[in-house]
């Protein structure tokens, strides 16, 4: 009787599964030469003043109909690529899209607070890890249960000129089975509480890194 | 952690059970290997030794005609003391990856190194201006994948380019390089492609290791051996690295160099299996066991275990890895490593 052996399975598996087609990025002829995003020093994106509380058309994303909405006091940027809309409910801004084909909402919370003005921006990052505890009860609050505490690191496309900012990341659910990735940016101004749902962890947290981006408001206030 | 450590005074004299020791050596090689260990995510530019940077602020134009990924695909160490009376030796491979893998790794690091490149505003040229330079002709590419063991090295490594890449090496390269330092051809090469489309020539590097080695060495006079096998993702010093080329004229031309000095820590992609072991422990253990049992002076008639002459222990192991944890991994590696290369050439543009 033959042995079947799980590892040559598994190696079996590795060697048959399909690989994707390559498209050479490179390919055809030179593009003209993006705009390099505005940052201060830290890597905040700098949203001018005009542009700010509004939701308005991403050049970057205009065959796909992105949109870009800026929060009013430059906290944070948030592009939805394939379109959408955004509505204020109390302190609570929502975004409602399409990730993909996947339907998706997402609402990011201000909180001011100067409970880590005496730290700098860089030493909150270097120990963002001994924050969790803290904040977890935040989480559970609101009727959670934590699966997964996993950072965050936001560095795609738009800001990847600048140093990538850490978050805070918990992907949680409900009773009624509803799936949460949650999101923490604590800096010497505030926490900036920015979560999405719609279909599980890994697509809620490709959304926020490929798409929100932390502005100079909270980086460098006025 | 794994590990193995004999002493030739211990299997002669009995003092400690050899396979004591061991477990001795499993503990100590670990504070070694993290000596030189960075964490990923505190991986800086000090991490890095930097060469005429300032190259990078030639122009604003850049073309990157090809991207190496490589893979130790196999690392060994041996030890041993007393002039050879213990020995120990251990090899690892790596499995579960093939060339089409590794080259689809390739390509979605290179996307994201030319993603990275074109949102820091630079002109990056396309492949039909690259392609169609007299420089880019006159490249000779290294077959791909291409498997070298540099010499004096124990490490055995892969690299490949993306499929749609041609896979290039030039002598400084070395010892990762199939050409001699006195093979000029794809140097200037790159040089005539920089000349005619007034560009910058950008070459990264990305080599992965999966297992950190540690070994005592071979010692004369001292009596004991130790190796030890950390597994785990790492990007490795020197075979990481970012070439860049800028050249006035097709003769001649400067370039600088981005690399990696330290030992980076990325995380793990599998787990560590060992498949092999050929040593003798129990000879060993026999023969300790009769020493500390004062048998030899109770009981003088007994038939007495032969007394061991030499230590040794030779194993093998295997990283087998998870392909979804491995393209994680590298994936992670490489946006750390870019966004410093992009640092760098933001911190070195054109007045």
């Amino acid at each position: 009787m033959p042995i079947v052996r799980p590892s040559l399975v598994a190696a079996l598996l590795v060697l048959t599964a399909p690989v994707l087609a390559q498209n050479n990025p490179l390919a055809g002829d030179t593009q003209a030469p993006q705009t390099a995003a505005a940052t201060d020093a830290l890597g905040g994106v700098i949203v001018p003043a005009k542009d700010r509380g509004q939701l308005l058309p991403d050049p970057a994303l205009a065959d796909t109909g992105g949109v870009v909405f800026a929060d009013e006091l430059g906290w944070y940027r948030f592009t939805m690529a394939d379109g959408g809309t955004t509505s204020l409910d109390g302190t609570m801004r929502k975004f409602e899209f399409p990730a993909g084909t996947i339907p998706t909402t997402c609402f990011a919370v201000r909180v001011p607070d100067t409970s880590f003005g005496k730290f700098s921006f860089g030493q909150i990052q270097a120990e963002l890890e001994t924050l969790y505890t803290p904040f977890d009860p935040l989480i559970v609050g609101a009727g959670f249960t934590i699966d997964d505490r996993k950072t965050l690191l936001l560095d795609a496309a738009g800001q990847r000129t600048a140093s990538p900012f850490k978050l805070l990341g918990w992907d949680s659910r409900n009773a009624d089975g509803l799936r949460v990735t949650w999101t923490m940016m604590p800096s010497p101004v505030g926490q900036l509480l920015f979560a999405c749902s719609g279909a599980d962890p890994g697509h809620h947290r490709e959304v926020i890194q490929r798409y929100l981006r932390i502005g100079s408001g909270m980086t460098s206030p006025p | 952690m794994n590990g193995y450590d004999l002493d030739r005074r211990t299997v002669l004299q009995g003092s400690l059970g050899a396979l004591g020791v061991m477990a001795g050596g499993g503990l100590a090689a670990p504070a070694r290997a993290a000596d030189t260990m960075v964490p990923l995510g505190a991986m800086s530019l000090k991490n890095y030794h930097q060469v005429m940077a300032k190259v990078l602020a030639r122009t604003d134009r850049i073309a990157v005609p090809s991207f190496r990924f490589g893979l130790v695909m196999r690392n060994g160490m041996g030890a041993s003391g007393g002039s050879g009376a213990s020995s120990v030796d251990m090899k690892a491979d790596l499995v579960g990856v093939d060339a089409a893998m590794m080259r689809q790794l390739a390509h979605l690091a290179f996307s994201d190194f030319i993603e990275r490149l074109r949102a820091t505003g630079r002109t990056v040229l396309g492949w039909n201006e690259i392609s169609g330079s007299e420089g880019y002709q006159k490249l000779e590419p290294t077959a791909d994948p291409f498997v070298k063991k540099p010499f004096a090295d124990s490490r055995t490594v892969a690299v490949v380019s993306p499929e749609y890449l041609p896979l290039l090496t030039i002598g400084p390269e070395a010892p990762l390089s199939d050409r001699s330092p006195f093979n000029l051809k794809n140097a200037r090469a790159l040089n005539a492609m920089s000349a005619a489309l007034k560009c910058l020539v950008i070459i990264p590097s990305l080599v992965m290791d999966f297992a950190a080695l540690t070994g005592s060495g071979h010692r004369v006079y001292g009596a004991g051996a130790n190796v030890g096998i950390q597994p785990g993702l790492f990007l490795v010093p020197l075979f990481t690295h970012c070439n860049f080329y800028h050249a006035k004229i097709a003769l001649a031309g400067e370039g600088g160099r981005l690399i990696l000095e330290d030992r980076v820590a990325v995380g793990q992609a599998g787990e560590l299996v060992q498949t092999g072991s050929y040593n003798n422990r129990a000879e060993i253990e026999q023969w300790n066991t009769y020493v500390r049992s004062n048998a030899w002076w109770t009981e003088p008639n007994m038939a007495a275990p032969d007394r061991p002459t030499s230590a040794y222990d030779y194993s093998s192991y295997q990283y087998r890895i998870d392909p979804g944890l491995l393209q994680t991994a590298v994936m992670d590696a490489a946006r750390a490593t870019h966004g410093l290369y992009m640092g760098v050439i933001n911190a070195n543009r054109p007045a």
